[in-house]
């Protein structure tokens, strides 16, 4: 049956290969990096978590436009909530954790692989879908 | 078990965002405690009686099939099980974090079983319908956890 709305998928990796840099993907604390998220996520600043969040090195920046051109349209109005809906600790600093953003009736939902090291944390891995199971698959 | 078992391995439905609100009185605000058991209660006694297109109307969406197509909807699953159900279960169910949960329920009778996808969120007691998919395989919606 057709009538579902299409599905946006983007995933990051990040570091990457031997190439990349993590530093655009390190945050000082959970703190810090749960407030970049949330605050662009909410105001669906999506150019700037993916350059943040690693998609500088994978995605050229006409990709990233497209990328947020697509966001836009499927998600027409501002988050106004969130809340983490899985999180599993593998041990050693390394966290996975999923968060979903809403208004209204519209989800999306991003996922994060998390290393804190002693002083800081880095992001591993991001994504982002409209739908939520593949990212629970994850766990 | 029978070995008259069918599986109409062809059917399948997927439907995203479907909040889950005011379940029976359209008319009527919604109940206090129009809880995830309510839900289930009359999920299960339209879709037994294979009422497919009642049962996702049941549930506000973003993008609601319309009437002919909820129409089509039954008439492609009463071909592929021409008896109702007699039976249904909670086969598997996960719950996540602040109110969101994922489960699959079977429905069955001597000879077909169905099996239901569903994750929900629970805001302010109210359940919503996040995805929601059918299938006669089991191990297709078991492979969404």
């Amino acid at each position: 049956m057709k009538w579902f709305k299409p599905l946006l998928a983007v995933l990051i990796c990040a570091p990457g290969f031997a190439l990349a840099q993590i530093q655009d993907s390190v945050f000082k604390d959970y703190k810090t990096f749960e407030r970049f998220v949330d605050r662009e996520a909410k105001s669906r600043d999506i150019a700037t978590l993916l350059s943040i969040l690693g998609g500088r090195d994978e995605l050229t920046s006409e990709q990233i436009r497209n990328i947020e051109g697509q966001f836009l349209a499927l998600y027409p109005e501002d988050f106004e909530n969130v809340v983490v809906f899985n999180r599993k600790d593998l041990g050693n600093g390394i966290t996975q954790e999923a968060r979903a953003y809403w208004i209204g009736l519209r989800y999306v939902y991003f996922y994060f692989m998390l290393h804190q090291r002693d002083d800081e944390l880095v992001v591993l891995r991001f994504s982002f879908n409209s739908l939520p199971d593949k990212m629970l698959k994850e766990f | 078990m029978s070995n008259s078992v069918l599986t109409a391995a062809t059917f399948a439905l997927a439907l995203s965002a479907l909040p889950l609100s005011a379940l029976a009185q359209e008319t009527k605000p919604p109940l206090p405690r129009a809880t995830y058991n309510e839900a289930r209660e009359q999920m299960d006694s339209l879709i037994l009686q294979r009422r497919l297109g009642d049962a996702i109307a049941m549930f506000k969406a973003l993008e609601q099939p319309d009437e002919a197509e909820r129409a089509d909807l039954d008439t492609r699953l009463r071909a592929l099980y021409p008896d109702d159900f007699t039976d249904v279960a909670l086969v598997r169910s996960e719950i996540h974090k602040n109110g969101f949960r994922q489960e699959i329920i079977a429905y069955w009778n001597e000879s077909q079983y169905l099996y239901v996808y569903l994750l929900m969120h629970t805001v302010d007691n109210q359940p919503r319908l996040l995805n929601f998919s059918f299938d006669a395989d089991f191990h297709k919606l078991n492979a969404l956890f």
